[in-house]
Protein backbone atom coordinates (compact mmCIF):
# COMPACT_ATOMS: atom_id res chain seq x y z
CA UNK A 1 0.00 0.00 0.00
CA UNK A 2 1.41 3.12 -1.21
CA UNK A 3 1.46 6.05 1.80
CA UNK A 4 0.32 9.44 1.59
CA UNK A 5 4.00 10.81 1.75
CA UNK A 6 4.93 8.63 -1.34
CA UNK A 7 1.98 9.68 -3.26
CA UNK A 8 3.38 12.56 -2.59
CA UNK A 9 7.08 12.02 -3.33
CA UNK A 10 5.96 10.25 -6.67
CA UNK A 11 3.73 13.42 -8.05
CA UNK A 12 5.26 14.64 -10.96
CA UNK A 13 4.21 17.95 -9.87
CA UNK A 14 6.89 17.70 -6.88
CA UNK A 15 9.67 16.67 -8.80
CA UNK A 16 8.96 19.82 -11.23
CA UNK A 17 9.01 21.82 -8.38
CA UNK A 18 12.10 20.25 -7.25
CA UNK A 19 13.71 20.36 -11.07
CA UNK A 20 12.45 23.71 -11.71
CA UNK A 21 13.59 25.53 -8.25
CA UNK A 22 17.13 24.12 -8.99
CA UNK A 23 17.03 24.92 -12.85
CA UNK A 24 16.23 28.62 -11.75
CA UNK A 25 18.51 28.83 -9.25
CA UNK A 26 21.59 27.94 -11.77
CA UNK A 27 19.78 30.48 -14.22
CA UNK A 28 20.20 32.57 -11.75
CA UNK A 29 23.71 31.93 -11.34
CA UNK A 30 24.65 32.64 -15.04
CA UNK A 31 23.18 36.37 -15.17
CA UNK A 32 26.16 38.32 -16.53
CA UNK A 33 27.58 39.21 -12.73
CA UNK A 34 30.23 40.95 -12.47
CA UNK A 35 32.66 43.66 -10.23
CA UNK A 36 30.92 43.90 -6.75
CA UNK A 37 27.76 42.23 -7.77
CA UNK A 38 29.84 39.55 -8.09
CA UNK A 39 31.05 39.31 -4.27
CA UNK A 40 27.52 40.01 -2.98
CA UNK A 41 26.09 37.75 -5.17
CA UNK A 42 24.00 34.85 -3.21
CA UNK A 43 24.95 31.16 -3.84
CA UNK A 44 21.55 30.84 -5.73
CA UNK A 45 22.23 26.92 -6.10
CA UNK A 46 23.72 26.22 -2.89
CA UNK A 47 20.59 27.61 -1.33
CA UNK A 48 18.52 26.12 -3.17
CA UNK A 49 20.21 22.47 -2.56
CA UNK A 50 20.37 22.76 1.11
CA UNK A 51 16.76 23.43 1.20
CA UNK A 52 16.10 20.15 -0.50
CA UNK A 53 18.96 18.04 1.46
CA UNK A 54 16.34 19.02 4.64
CA UNK A 55 13.22 18.12 2.97
CA UNK A 56 14.02 15.85 0.73
CA UNK A 57 17.44 14.13 1.19
CA UNK A 58 16.47 10.82 -0.93
CA UNK A 59 15.37 12.64 -3.37
CA UNK A 60 18.16 15.27 -3.88
CA UNK A 61 21.43 13.56 -1.96
CA UNK A 62 25.11 14.12 -1.69
CA UNK A 63 25.08 13.67 -5.36
CA UNK A 64 23.43 16.44 -6.44
CA UNK A 65 25.51 18.37 -4.31
CA UNK A 66 29.01 17.62 -6.56
CA UNK A 67 27.31 18.03 -9.55
CA UNK A 68 25.52 21.32 -8.45
CA UNK A 69 29.37 22.48 -7.71
CA UNK A 70 30.97 21.38 -10.82
CA UNK A 71 28.18 22.73 -12.59
CA UNK A 72 28.91 26.13 -10.26
CA UNK A 73 32.40 25.59 -11.50
CA UNK A 74 31.65 25.76 -15.04
CA UNK A 75 29.69 28.98 -14.70
CA UNK A 76 32.49 31.15 -12.67
CA UNK A 77 35.15 29.67 -15.21
CA UNK A 78 37.14 28.77 -11.89
CA UNK A 79 38.97 25.60 -11.04
CA UNK A 80 37.21 22.68 -11.72
CA UNK A 81 36.11 21.07 -8.61
CA UNK A 82 36.50 23.72 -6.10
CA UNK A 83 32.81 24.54 -5.54
CA UNK A 84 32.05 20.93 -5.90
CA UNK A 85 34.39 20.37 -2.92
CA UNK A 86 32.73 23.10 -0.83
CA UNK A 87 29.34 22.13 -2.06
CA UNK A 88 29.97 18.30 -1.03
CA UNK A 89 30.81 19.69 2.23
CA UNK A 90 27.82 21.55 2.70
CA UNK A 91 25.52 18.59 1.12
CA UNK A 92 27.08 16.45 4.25
CA UNK A 93 26.61 18.88 7.04
CA UNK A 94 23.09 19.74 5.98
CA UNK A 95 22.18 16.02 5.79
CA UNK A 96 23.83 14.95 9.02
CA UNK A 97 22.20 17.99 11.02
CA UNK A 98 19.00 18.24 9.27
CA UNK A 99 16.85 16.40 12.21
CA UNK A 100 18.05 18.68 14.17
CA UNK A 101 17.07 21.84 12.38
CA UNK A 102 13.85 20.39 10.89
CA UNK A 103 12.68 21.14 14.28
CA UNK A 104 12.61 24.52 14.27
CA UNK A 105 10.61 26.71 11.51
CA UNK A 106 11.80 27.65 8.13
CA UNK A 107 12.85 31.24 9.87
CA UNK A 108 14.16 29.68 12.83
CA UNK A 109 16.19 27.26 10.92
CA UNK A 110 18.78 30.43 9.19
CA UNK A 111 20.92 30.77 12.34
CA UNK A 112 22.01 26.65 11.87
CA UNK A 113 22.24 27.57 8.38
CA UNK A 114 24.49 30.25 8.78
CA UNK A 115 27.16 28.37 9.41
CA UNK A 116 27.04 25.94 6.85
CA UNK A 117 26.95 28.98 4.27
CA UNK A 118 30.55 30.19 5.60
CA UNK A 119 32.14 27.49 6.06
CA UNK A 120 31.38 26.76 1.97
CA UNK A 121 32.71 30.28 1.46
CA UNK A 122 35.24 29.51 3.45
CA UNK A 123 36.23 26.42 1.70
CA UNK A 124 36.07 27.71 -1.37
CA UNK A 125 38.50 30.66 -0.20
CA UNK A 126 41.15 28.73 0.84
CA UNK A 127 41.34 26.10 -2.04
CA UNK A 128 41.79 28.94 -4.06
CA UNK A 129 44.59 30.66 -2.32
CA UNK A 130 45.94 27.14 -1.84
CA UNK A 131 45.84 26.40 -5.91
CA UNK A 132 46.23 30.35 -7.02
CA UNK A 133 48.80 31.40 -4.12
CA UNK A 134 48.99 35.24 -2.83
CA UNK A 135 46.65 36.80 -1.06
CA UNK A 136 43.05 34.72 -0.11
CA UNK A 137 39.91 36.53 -1.12
CA UNK A 138 38.41 37.32 2.16
CA UNK A 139 35.98 40.10 0.25
CA UNK A 140 33.84 36.61 -0.94
CA UNK A 141 32.95 35.94 2.53
CA UNK A 142 30.93 39.51 2.10
CA UNK A 143 28.62 37.10 0.27
CA UNK A 144 27.27 35.14 3.06
CA UNK A 145 25.51 38.34 4.40
CA UNK A 146 23.37 38.15 0.92
CA UNK A 147 22.92 34.69 1.16
CA UNK A 148 21.65 34.58 4.40
CA UNK A 149 18.87 37.51 3.87
CA UNK A 150 18.05 35.24 0.28
CA UNK A 151 17.67 32.25 2.61
CA UNK A 152 14.72 33.06 4.16
CA UNK A 153 12.48 33.74 0.94
CA UNK A 154 13.87 30.87 -0.77
CA UNK A 155 13.07 28.42 1.68
CA UNK A 156 9.67 30.07 2.57
CA UNK A 157 8.45 30.36 -1.09
CA UNK A 158 9.61 26.83 -1.67
CA UNK A 159 8.15 25.26 1.25
CA UNK A 160 5.09 27.09 0.32
CA UNK A 161 4.65 25.87 -2.84
CA UNK A 162 5.61 21.99 -1.84
CA UNK A 163 2.37 22.65 1.08
CA UNK A 164 0.88 23.83 -1.60
CA UNK A 165 1.23 21.12 -3.89
CA UNK A 166 1.22 18.74 -0.70
CA UNK A 167 -2.71 19.46 -0.52
CA UNK A 168 -3.81 19.24 -4.27
CA UNK A 169 -2.08 16.29 -4.38
CA UNK A 170 -4.79 13.35 -4.73
CA UNK B 1 6.61 6.12 7.07
CA UNK B 2 7.70 4.29 3.66
CA UNK B 3 11.26 1.76 4.20
CA UNK B 4 12.97 3.89 2.00
CA UNK B 5 12.50 6.45 4.40
CA UNK B 6 13.63 4.72 7.75
CA UNK B 7 16.41 2.42 6.75
CA UNK B 8 19.29 3.92 4.36
CA UNK B 9 20.47 2.07 1.84
CA UNK B 10 23.70 2.43 0.07
CA UNK B 11 26.96 3.91 1.39
CA UNK B 12 26.83 6.20 4.41
CA UNK B 13 27.16 9.83 4.23
CA UNK B 14 30.70 10.12 5.70
CA UNK B 15 31.69 7.78 2.86
CA UNK B 16 30.14 9.56 0.03
CA UNK B 17 31.22 12.71 1.56
CA UNK B 18 35.04 11.25 1.29
CA UNK B 19 34.63 9.98 -2.19
CA UNK B 20 33.54 13.01 -3.75
CA UNK B 21 36.10 15.11 -1.67
CA UNK B 22 38.52 12.92 -3.00
CA UNK B 23 36.88 13.10 -6.63
CA UNK B 24 36.57 17.42 -5.77
CA UNK B 25 40.34 16.98 -5.02
CA UNK B 26 41.46 15.03 -8.36
CA UNK B 27 39.62 17.34 -10.47
CA UNK B 28 41.60 20.39 -9.03
CA UNK B 29 45.01 18.71 -8.95
CA UNK B 30 44.01 17.81 -12.66
CA UNK B 31 42.93 21.31 -14.02
CA UNK B 32 45.75 23.36 -12.13
CA UNK B 33 48.45 21.40 -12.32
CA UNK B 34 47.86 19.49 -15.47
CA UNK B 35 45.39 21.43 -17.17
CA UNK B 36 44.02 18.50 -18.62
CA UNK B 37 40.16 18.30 -17.90
CA UNK B 38 39.70 20.71 -20.79
CA UNK B 39 37.22 18.21 -22.60
CA UNK B 40 35.25 18.37 -19.44
CA UNK B 41 35.01 21.70 -19.49
CA UNK B 42 34.35 22.34 -22.91
CA UNK B 43 31.66 19.39 -22.75
CA UNK B 44 29.63 20.78 -19.79
CA UNK B 45 29.62 24.50 -21.69
CA UNK B 46 28.60 22.80 -24.29
CA UNK B 47 25.48 21.92 -22.00
CA UNK B 48 24.94 25.35 -20.19
CA UNK B 49 25.29 27.54 -23.82
CA UNK B 50 21.66 27.39 -24.45
CA UNK B 51 20.75 28.28 -20.45
CA UNK B 52 23.75 30.81 -20.73
CA UNK B 53 22.55 32.73 -23.72
CA UNK B 54 18.74 32.85 -21.96
CA UNK B 55 20.23 34.61 -19.07
CA UNK B 56 22.17 37.32 -21.00
CA UNK B 57 19.56 37.63 -23.29
CA UNK B 58 17.37 40.06 -20.49
CA UNK B 59 20.88 42.38 -20.33
CA UNK B 60 21.65 42.19 -24.09
CA UNK B 61 17.68 43.08 -24.90
CA UNK B 62 18.67 46.31 -22.49
CA UNK B 63 21.93 47.33 -24.07
CA UNK B 64 20.39 46.55 -27.46
CA UNK B 65 17.06 49.08 -26.36
CA UNK B 66 19.80 51.59 -24.87
CA UNK B 67 21.70 51.90 -27.76
CA UNK B 68 18.54 52.31 -30.08
CA UNK B 69 17.36 55.22 -27.50
CA UNK B 70 20.52 56.86 -27.72
CA UNK B 71 20.18 60.87 -28.45
CA UNK B 72 21.16 61.66 -31.84
CA UNK B 73 24.35 64.54 -30.92
CA UNK B 74 25.79 60.95 -29.06
CA UNK B 75 25.57 59.70 -32.07
CA UNK B 76 27.10 62.65 -34.11
CA UNK B 77 29.73 63.27 -31.39
CA UNK B 78 30.56 59.23 -31.68
CA UNK B 79 30.28 59.46 -35.49
CA UNK B 80 32.85 62.73 -35.70
CA UNK B 81 35.18 60.64 -32.86
CA UNK B 82 35.44 57.87 -35.10
CA UNK B 83 36.11 59.69 -38.66
CA UNK B 84 38.87 61.69 -36.94
CA UNK B 85 39.86 58.28 -35.72
CA UNK B 86 40.04 56.93 -38.99
CA UNK B 87 41.74 60.03 -40.52
CA UNK B 88 44.48 59.30 -37.79
CA UNK B 89 44.81 55.82 -38.20
CA UNK B 90 44.83 55.70 -42.28
CA UNK B 91 47.78 58.29 -42.26
CA UNK B 92 49.84 55.74 -39.76
CA UNK B 93 48.82 52.96 -41.55
CA UNK B 94 50.44 54.48 -44.90
CA UNK B 95 53.70 54.70 -42.69
CA UNK B 96 53.38 51.92 -41.18
CA UNK B 97 53.07 50.08 -44.32
CA UNK B 98 56.20 52.15 -46.06
CA UNK B 99 58.41 51.05 -42.81
CA UNK B 100 57.48 47.60 -43.52
CA UNK B 101 58.74 47.73 -46.80
CA UNK B 102 61.36 49.02 -45.78
CA UNK B 103 62.28 46.79 -42.91
CA UNK B 104 61.89 43.68 -44.79
CA UNK B 105 64.05 45.40 -47.89
CA UNK B 106 66.67 45.95 -44.95
CA UNK B 107 65.82 42.84 -43.92
CA UNK B 108 66.55 41.13 -47.54
CA UNK B 109 69.88 42.92 -47.65
CA UNK B 110 70.81 41.41 -44.34
CA UNK B 111 70.36 38.39 -45.76
CA UNK B 112 67.51 38.23 -42.39
CA UNK B 113 63.82 36.50 -42.37
CA UNK B 114 60.86 38.95 -43.28
CA UNK B 115 58.31 38.75 -40.81
CA UNK B 116 55.42 37.18 -41.29
CA UNK B 117 52.13 38.95 -40.73
CA UNK B 118 49.82 38.58 -37.81
CA UNK B 119 46.40 36.87 -38.50
CA UNK B 120 43.47 37.66 -36.08
CA UNK B 121 40.13 36.76 -35.09
CA UNK B 122 37.41 39.51 -33.79
CA UNK B 123 35.68 38.24 -31.30
CA UNK B 124 33.10 39.92 -28.51
CA UNK B 125 33.08 39.51 -25.28
CA UNK B 126 29.95 37.92 -23.64
CA UNK B 127 31.26 38.21 -20.11
CA UNK B 128 33.49 38.94 -17.71
CA UNK B 129 33.71 35.34 -16.57
CA UNK B 130 31.46 35.47 -13.42
CA UNK B 131 34.74 34.42 -11.09
CA UNK B 132 34.90 36.40 -7.98
CA UNK B 133 38.64 35.09 -7.28
CA UNK B 134 40.30 35.57 -11.28
CA UNK B 135 39.21 38.42 -13.56
CA UNK B 136 38.49 36.54 -16.71
CA UNK B 137 36.81 37.44 -19.95
CA UNK B 138 34.85 34.88 -22.28
CA UNK B 139 34.71 35.31 -25.59
CA UNK B 140 31.82 34.23 -28.16
CA UNK B 141 34.22 32.75 -29.96
CA UNK B 142 35.53 29.13 -29.55
CA UNK B 143 37.75 26.48 -31.16
CA UNK B 144 34.60 26.32 -33.67
CA UNK B 145 36.20 29.75 -35.37
CA UNK B 146 39.78 28.42 -35.19
CA UNK B 147 40.64 29.59 -31.64
CA UNK B 148 43.15 27.87 -29.49
CA UNK B 149 44.96 27.86 -25.91
CA UNK B 150 47.86 30.04 -25.90
CA UNK B 151 46.58 33.20 -28.25
CA UNK B 152 47.34 36.80 -26.74
CA UNK B 153 44.02 38.70 -27.37
CA UNK B 154 44.24 42.57 -27.55
CA UNK B 155 41.85 45.08 -27.67
CA UNK B 156 42.32 48.90 -29.50
CA UNK B 157 44.47 49.86 -26.55
CA UNK B 158 46.80 47.06 -25.52
CA UNK B 159 47.00 43.79 -24.88
CA UNK B 160 44.26 41.93 -22.51
CA UNK B 161 45.61 38.61 -21.95
CA UNK B 162 45.86 35.32 -22.76
CA UNK B 163 43.25 32.26 -24.01
CA UNK B 164 43.71 29.86 -21.10
CA UNK B 165 40.60 27.26 -22.03
CA UNK B 166 38.69 26.88 -25.45
CA UNK B 167 35.24 25.38 -25.91
CA UNK B 168 33.78 24.92 -29.26
CA UNK B 169 31.47 27.71 -28.71
CA UNK B 170 33.86 30.19 -26.08
CA UNK B 171 36.59 31.04 -25.29
CA UNK B 172 38.18 32.07 -21.61
CA UNK B 173 40.84 34.86 -21.78
CA UNK B 174 43.03 35.08 -18.52
CA UNK B 175 44.24 38.93 -18.29
CA UNK B 176 47.12 39.93 -18.08
CA UNK B 177 46.83 41.58 -14.44
CA UNK B 178 45.88 37.79 -13.38
CA UNK B 179 48.12 36.25 -10.47
CA UNK B 180 50.95 34.11 -11.95
CA UNK B 181 50.07 35.47 -15.35
CA UNK B 182 53.65 36.71 -16.43
CA UNK B 183 54.21 38.15 -19.79
CA UNK B 184 57.99 39.11 -21.18
CA UNK B 185 58.32 42.39 -21.75
CA UNK B 186 60.65 45.40 -22.88
CA UNK B 187 60.76 49.20 -21.33
CA UNK B 188 60.04 50.76 -25.00
CA UNK B 189 61.69 54.23 -24.04
CA UNK B 190 65.41 52.08 -23.53
CA UNK B 191 64.89 48.32 -24.84
CA UNK B 192 65.36 47.48 -21.06
CA UNK B 193 63.99 43.48 -21.13
CA UNK B 194 62.10 41.96 -18.64
CA UNK B 195 58.46 39.66 -16.87
CA UNK B 196 55.72 41.56 -15.87
CA UNK B 197 53.53 39.60 -13.82
CA UNK B 198 49.84 40.23 -12.76
CA UNK B 199 49.08 41.20 -9.15
CA UNK B 200 45.56 39.94 -9.17
CA UNK B 201 42.75 41.77 -7.60
CA UNK B 202 44.27 45.29 -7.64
CA UNK B 203 44.14 45.14 -11.32
CA UNK B 204 47.80 46.29 -11.15
CA UNK B 205 51.14 44.65 -12.95
CA UNK B 206 54.19 44.62 -11.64
CA UNK B 207 58.03 43.84 -12.78
CA UNK B 208 59.34 42.02 -10.26
CA UNK B 209 62.75 41.51 -11.37
CA UNK B 210 63.92 44.61 -11.93
CA UNK B 211 67.25 45.21 -10.43
CA UNK B 212 67.22 48.43 -7.56
CA UNK B 213 69.28 50.87 -9.85
CA UNK B 214 67.51 49.95 -13.43
CA UNK B 215 66.97 52.77 -15.83
CA UNK B 216 63.00 52.80 -14.87
CA UNK B 217 60.79 56.22 -14.66
CA UNK B 218 57.26 56.49 -14.25
CA UNK B 219 55.10 57.37 -17.60
CA UNK B 220 57.41 54.70 -19.31
CA UNK B 221 55.57 52.38 -21.66
CA UNK B 222 56.03 48.37 -21.47
CA UNK B 223 55.57 46.67 -24.46
CA UNK B 224 56.00 43.18 -25.04
CA UNK B 225 59.21 41.75 -26.30
CA UNK B 226 58.39 38.57 -27.99
CA UNK B 227 61.02 36.80 -26.66
CA UNK B 228 58.95 33.69 -26.53
CA UNK B 229 56.78 33.05 -29.40
CA UNK B 230 53.96 33.10 -27.56
CA UNK B 231 53.39 37.28 -27.82
CA UNK B 232 53.91 38.99 -30.53
CA UNK B 233 56.73 42.20 -30.12
CA UNK B 234 55.59 45.39 -29.46
CA UNK B 235 52.00 45.22 -28.04
CA UNK B 236 51.24 47.65 -25.69
CA UNK B 237 50.84 46.12 -22.26
CA UNK B 238 51.17 48.81 -19.61
CA UNK B 239 52.47 52.15 -18.24
CA UNK B 240 54.73 52.32 -15.35
CA UNK B 241 52.58 54.63 -12.65
CA UNK B 242 54.70 53.90 -9.31
CA UNK B 243 58.41 52.87 -8.40
CA UNK B 244 59.69 52.23 -4.95
CA UNK B 245 63.75 51.84 -4.77
CA UNK B 246 64.89 50.85 -1.23
CA UNK B 247 68.92 50.28 -0.72
CA UNK B 248 68.14 47.02 1.19
CA UNK B 249 66.39 44.96 -1.57
CA UNK B 250 67.66 43.73 -5.05
CA UNK B 251 65.09 44.42 -6.69
CA UNK B 252 62.86 47.53 -7.06
CA UNK B 253 59.03 47.98 -7.04
CA UNK B 254 57.45 48.48 -10.24
CA UNK B 255 53.97 48.89 -10.38
CA UNK B 256 52.07 49.36 -13.67
CA UNK B 257 48.58 49.81 -14.85
CA UNK B 258 47.57 48.12 -18.17
CA UNK B 259 46.33 49.96 -20.91
CA UNK B 260 44.55 47.30 -22.27
CA UNK B 261 40.82 48.33 -21.52
CA UNK B 262 40.27 45.37 -18.94
CA UNK B 263 37.01 45.02 -18.13
CA UNK B 264 36.17 48.15 -20.44
CA UNK B 265 36.07 47.18 -24.42
CA UNK B 266 33.31 45.05 -25.88
CA UNK B 267 35.46 43.70 -28.63
CA UNK B 268 38.51 42.04 -29.05
CA UNK B 269 41.16 40.73 -31.22
CA UNK B 270 42.89 37.22 -31.16
CA UNK B 271 46.02 37.09 -32.71
CA UNK B 272 47.72 34.27 -34.30
CA UNK B 273 51.37 34.86 -33.86
CA UNK B 274 53.97 34.12 -37.54
CA UNK B 275 55.19 30.98 -34.91
CA UNK B 276 53.22 28.03 -34.62
CA UNK B 277 51.04 28.32 -31.53
CA UNK B 278 51.46 24.54 -30.01
CA UNK B 279 54.26 25.26 -28.39
CA UNK B 280 52.54 28.76 -26.62
CA UNK B 281 50.40 27.03 -24.20
CA UNK B 282 48.93 28.99 -21.34
CA UNK B 283 51.71 29.46 -18.57
CA UNK B 284 54.80 29.18 -21.04
CA UNK B 285 55.33 32.39 -21.03
CA UNK B 286 57.27 31.35 -17.45
CA UNK B 287 57.87 27.68 -17.98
Amino acid sequence: MISQHDRILRDPSHLRLIWGSIIIAYFLTLLPWSGWALIIEPNWLLLVLIHWWLREPWRVGQSAGFLGGLMVDIAQTGILGVSALSFSIAGWLTIKFRTRMLAFSPVAQTPQILPILMGTRLVSIITEWLCQGGTPNWWVLIGSVSDFAVWIPVTLLLHQQDLRRSHSAP
Amino acid sequence: MSTREFFQRGPSPLVRLAFFCAFSLALIVLDTRYHSVGFIRAALNILIYPVEQAAHLPVYLFEQSAEFFSSQSELRASNERLNYQLIVFSERAAQSTSLEKELNELRKLNDLPSRSKLTSILAEVRHGGRNPYSAKLVLDRGSQAGLVEGQPVMDTEGLVGQITHVSPMSAEVTLVTEQNQQIPVRILRNGLRTLSEGDGSSGTLSLPFLPEGADIQTGDQIVTSGIDGTYPEGLPVALVTHIERSSSRVFARVTCTPVGGIGRGHYVLVLTPPKEVDSAKPGSAHD
